[in-house]
């Protein structure tokens, strides 16, 4: 525990050591209870606005690098691709580079729909469909999502890693390439939990792919990963493939304005 | 074929990008920040140029004012097209004033920044602000 914290009088914040340039002048928040916007509490405000800005900058900045990092291990596996014995062998390392290039794209999204400490499912699912299968390309995608639950960041990011991996089988495999296609987003509670589907009107999967049967190694991450989050998938087939997550999604109520 | 300036500080991104450049039939120069960069712009005569942006020395943000400058001095000077390849999003770019034809967020695929380049490629230059 920091020194600052020990011997706290008041319980709502820290108790401050004589001499700390930090400690906020008499009559301030905590020592005195004045009113936010008075003079006697502008410079802790002004300190504690400074902190936010240098907060802010620290974390765009940490996001920055995670991003320029994971471009390095992409650029890593593609330049292992080039080198690979077998054509096999470089698609597989091409695929990796590509799940590495996703991870930058979950990050972000869970980021920009995080607040009140948890991350809008919703919201946050929504934008990895319209940036995994943009508008401009040769899947539609339609998305009705109202499951209404918020996951802590962590938790997020596995649901991001699941759901990218649906959409990018759809990408990669639901249609002949240059032709064209539909897909669905859609989500809602279910009780206790909420569901998610994505499904697409494509050439189908494999019998027993959903079990780990047959190459894909994208159906084996999804089941792998909901049951991380102590869910479960299960796959339908008719004119193409819904993939279902039931997951324990919390309805934790948003933060207020 | 065109020529490609790829201006990047972290070697293994520089070099991936410039093997898929080549393998696409292009030809390839690397410089590692933006001093480096503006040399090259003189004697290489590039078709486009693709830059990072936080970079040692001289940044993505001065290299492309110091393009803008350097049209706007000689009307007819063709530095080539320029394409911003960084981690930042476009707020930040906006918020330095950088000025770029083109915009791509890494991780990229190598593939798709070549795509953009040889779509720009066939374009006349318009870099202004």
């Amino acid at each position: 525990m920091s020194e600052h914290l020990a011997g706290r009088h008041d319980g709502d914040g820290p108790s401050w050591s004589d001499g700390d340039d930090r400690r906020p002048p008499a009559g301030c928040g905590g020592v005195g209870r004045a009113l936010p916007g008075t003079a006697a509490c502008r410079p802790v405000e002004d300190r504690l606005r400074q902190a936010l800005v240098t907060h802010e900058a620290l974390v765009h900045e940490l996001q920055h690098r995670l991003r320029n990092n994971l471009a390095v291990v992409a650029s890593v596996l593609a330049l292992q691709a080039s080198r690979a014995g077998t054509a096999d062998a470089g698609a597989l390392l091409r695929r990796s580079a590509e799940r590495v290039r996703r991870l930058a794209v979950i990050q972000d999204l869970a980021y920009a729909s995080f607040a009140g400490g948890c991350v809008d499912v919703d919201r946050f699912v929504a934008g990895l469909a319209a940036d995994l299968l943009p508008p401009d390309g040769p899947i539609a995608v339609a998305v009705r999502l109202a499951t209404g639950g918020r996951l802590p960041l962590g938790s997020a990011l596995t649901l991001g890693l699941i759901v990218s991996e649906a959409l990018a089988n759809i990408a990669a495999h639901a249609h002949p390439a240059g032709s064209r296609g539909h897909a669905r987003v859609e989500g809602g509670p279910s009780g206790e939990t909420a569901w998610i589907a994505v499904a697409d009107d494509g050439a189908g999967v494999a019998d027993g792919a959903e079990h780990g049967l047959g190459p894909s190694l994208g159906f084996m991450l999804m089941r792998q990963l909901t049951g991380q989050l102590g869910g479960r998938m299960t796959v339908e087939r008719a004119r193409g493939t819904r993939v279902v997550f039931t997951l324990p999604l919390p309805q934790i109520p948003p933060p207020s304005a | 074929m065109a020529r490609i300036l790829i201006v990047e500080d972290e070697a293994l991104i520089a070099l991936s990008l410039a093997m898929t450049f080549r393998q696409r039939g292009h030809e390839v120069r690397t410089a590692g920040d933006g001093v480096e960069a503006l040399e090259a712009l003189t004697d290489f005569r590039p078709t486009v140029v693709v830059s990072d942006y936080a970079m040692p020395r001289l940044g993505g943000a001065e290299l492309t004012r110091r393009m803008q400058a350097r049209r706007r001095a000689a009307a007819n000077r063709d530095d080539g097209h320029l394409i911003v390849l960084t981690a930042y999003d476009e707020d930040k770019l906006k918020a330095d004033g950088a000025v770029y034809d083109r915009l791509l967020r890494k991780p990229i695929a190598e593939e798709l920044v070549v795509d953009a380049a040889e779509l720009l490629m066939h374009q006349p230059a318009a870099l202004t602000a």
